[in-house]
C-alpha cells in the first residue's frame, strides 16, 4: 500500500466526463469524453450512481453503478448493482481509494434496497483482487470465436491503437523510454509483419529491416491468444507453437509487455 | 422441433415488440440474462452500422434474429448476439441468419468477425463450422452478496418452486448464510414459506456466500460443494434423499449473459 493520500468523494457533476475519460483511456485504451457521456445516457446512469474520488481538487478515480434486472432462475429477476467503469489514475493507485468508492456505492445500493451487485472484469487484472477481497465471487468466463480475414490492416490498426495508449500511459512511457528496437513477427498463413519504437511512436515497417532485434515465429491463432492474454507466452513456447528465433531477454520481455499492454507490476 | 421453411429480411422498428418477446422466451432457460426493455431494441434498429436480420416462417412470424454491427474504420464486424424461438432448432435458424451476416461482412471487406458469448452453447454447435477459432476469455463475470436476509428473501420463490419438484418428501427446509436462515415448509399441498420458527429443520444446509453464489447460478455442483465442505447438510432424510433436495435446491443451470456493462 502506498502512502494514503487526504481525499474527498462526492457524485458526478458536468464536466467530470473529461477528466473520468482520461483516466479510463489510460486504464482501458482511448475513451472519448462524448463517448463516456453517451454510455451514461444509454445504460441509465444518473450522477448520483457515479462516485467520484478528488484529491487536492483532481479528479482521480471513478466508479459507476448501472442497475440491471439479473435472471437467478425460475423467472426470477433480481436487481444487481451493475459495477462499471472503475478506474484509478497511475499516480494514485494503491492507496484504497477505489476500493473505498467501491464501498461507498455498495452502501447506496443497499440503501436503496438492493441485495447484491456484479460486474465484468479481467482474470488477469490487478483490480480482480481487489473485487476479490470486497466480497465478489468468479462466476463465469467467457468465450470468444474470432475469424481473421485481413491481419496485416488489424496488425497496423494496433500500432495506431499503441500510440494513441501511450498518449494516456504514464507507466508505459516510463518503461519504454530509451528503448528503440524492432521486431519481426512471422505468422504462418499470414506472412512476415514488423515495426519498430522509435522516438517514443511505434511504427510499422512494410518491410523488416535485415537486423531486427527481436525475431520470432508462431500461428496467428497463438499469436492472438497470446496478446489477449489467454495462452502464456512461455507456455506457447513449451508447446513448440511459439518460437524466438533472436532477442535479448530483456527485448523480448519488453515485446511481451508491449503485446498485452501490461506496465503494471 | 419443427423443420420448417424460413425466410430471412432485414428487421425494422416495427419488428421491436417481436424482437423482445423472443429475447424473454430464450433467456428464461438460461441464468444470468438480464432483463430488457423495448428501449434497447430501439437503439439497436436505429443505429446505422447495426445489421440487424429476423428470420420468419412460413406465417411470416418472427422465430429468431440477430444483431451484429460494423466499425467501418475498424474494418471490425461483431456478432452481438443470435437470439432463436426455443420451439424451434437454434442451429438451423441461427446458422441461416448467421450466414446473411457473414455475406455482409465479406461485402463490407471487413478484417475481423467477433461472436463473443458468456458460453452461449449453441454459439460452439455454430462458429467453429465457419471457420472461427475458439478462444476462452480472461474476462470474468463477478457478483458480490450485499444483503443476505434481504437476497434470501427476494430468492423464495424459486426455492418454493424447487421444492415442489421434490413430490414425495416432506418436511421443513432451512437454508443458512452468514447467519441468515431462510425457512420452507414442505407439506403434502406445496410448498410454503415460514417467517420463523424454533422447531428444528428436517433439511438444514448452511453454506458461505461464495457457495451460495455459484450455487444459484447453477456453475457448482451443490454435492461437490458438499464433499469439499463449502456446504454442509444437517438432516434426518437418507443419503439418498440429500443428494435428491440438494439437486433440486441447485440445479446446474446454463449461465449466460448477453448484455455488459
Amino acid at each position: 500500500m502506498a502512502k494514503p493520500v487526504r481525499y474527498k468523494v462526492r457524485n458526478y457533476v458536468k464536466g467530470d466526463e473529461i477528466a473520468v475519460a482520461k483516466i479510463l483511456s489510460e486504464c482501458f485504451g482511448p475513451v472519448a469524453p462524448r463517448r463516456l457521456v453517451e454510455w451514461y445516457r444509454r445504460n441509465d446512469v444518473h450522477p448520483e450512481d457515479t462516485f467520484v474520488g478528488i484529491v487536492d481538487g483532481k479528479l482521480v478515480s471513478s466508479v459507476d453503478l448501472v442497475s440491471k434486472g439479473l435472471h437467478h432462475g425460475e423467472g426470477a429477476y433480481l436487481q444487481t448493482a451493475g459495477v462499471s467503469g472503475v478506474c484509478t489514475d497511475s499516480d494514485y493507485r494503491c492507496r484504497g481509494i477505489v476500493s473505498n468508492l467501491m464501498k461507498l456505492a455498495f452502501d447506496k445500493s443497499r440503501q436503496r434496497g438492493l441485495s447484491n451487485a456484479s460486474l465484468y472484469t479481467g482474470l488477469d487484472n490487478s483490480a480482480h483482487r481487489i473485487y476479490e477481497r470486497l466480497g465478489f465471487v468468479d462466476v463465469m468466463t467467457w468465450r470468444t470465436y474470432m475469424k481473421y480475414m485481413d491481419y496485416p490492416f488489424l496488425f497496423a490498426r494496433w500500432l495506431r491503437e499503441l500510440n494513441r495508449s501511450l498518449k494516456d500511459s504514464k507507466a508505459a512511457v516510463k518503461r519504454l523510454e530509451g528503448w528503440g528496437k524492432s521486431a519481426k513477427i512471422v505468422l504462418k498463413d499470414v506472412g512476415t509483419l514488423a515495426f519498430r519504437f522509435k522516438k517514443n511512436h511505434f511504427q510499422r515497417l512494410a518491410k523488416p529491416p535485415k537486423r531486427t532485434n527481436i525475431e520470432l515465429s508462431t500461428d496467428l491463432e497463438t499469436y492472438a491468444k497470446i496478446r489477449r492474454g489467454v495462452v502464456q507466452w512461455e507456455d506457447a513456447v513449451k508447446d513448440g507453437k511459439l518460437s524466438v528465433i533472436k532477442g535479448e531477454p530483456t527485448d523480448v520481455e519488453m515485446l511481451k509487455r508491449i503485446l498485452r499492454w501490461k506496465w503494471d507490476e | 422441433m419443427s423443420k420448417t421453411r424460413f425466410r430471412v429480411r432485414q428487421a425494422t422498428i416495427g419488428d421491436k415488440e417481436q424482437m423482445l418477446q423472443l429475447y424473454s422466451s430464450y433467456t428464461k432457460h438460461f441464468v444470468g440474462s438480464a432483463s430488457r426493455t423495448l428501449k434497447p431494441y430501439m437503439s439497436m434498429l436505429r443505429r446505422k452500422d447495426n445489421i440487424n436480420y429476423v428470420a420468419l416462417d412460413n406465417q411470416d412470424q418472427c422465430v429468431g434474429y440477430v444483431h451484429a454491427s460494423f466499425e467501418k474504420k475498424e474494418r471490425t464486424g461483431e456478432f452481438r448476439e443470435i437470439i432463436v424461438d426455443p420451439k424451434h432448432d437454434f442451429e438451423q435458424v441461427a446458422s441461416f441468419l448467421v450466414e446473411k451476416v457473414n455475406a455482409v461482412f465479406a461485402e463490407k471487406k471487413a478484417a475481423v468477425v467477433i461472436a463473443g458469448s458468456l458460453r452461449n452453447p449453441a454459439y460452439e454447435k455454430i462458429f467453429p463450422k465457419l471457420g472461427f477459432f475458439e478462444s476462452e476469455s480472461m474476462g470474468v463475470f463477478m457478483y458480490a452478496v450485499l444483503d443476505v436476509e434481504k437476497l434470501l428473501n427476494e430468492l423464495r420463490p424459486v426455492f418454493e418452486n424447487r421444492l415442489n419438484g421434490t413430490k414425495s418428501w416432506k418436511g421443513l427446509v432451512a437454508i443458512e448464510c452468514d447467519e441468515h436462515s431462510l425457512f420452507i415448509d414442505k407439506t403434502g399441498k406445496g410448498a410454503r414459506y415460514v417467517v420463523w420458527t424454533n422447531e428444528s429443520a428436517d433439511f438444514r444446509v448452511k453454506l458461505s456466500k461464495a457457495a451460495l453464489t455459484r450455487l444459484i447460478f447453477g456453475v457448482a455442483d451443490p454435492m461437490g460443494c458438499l464433499k469439499n465442505g463449502e456446504l454442509k447438510v444437517e438432516s434426518t432424510a437418507s443419503r439418498g434423499q440429500t443428494s435428491m433436495l440438494l439437486r433440486h435446491l441447485f440445479p446446474r443451470s446454463q449461465f449466460l449473459i448477453m448484455d455488459f456493462w
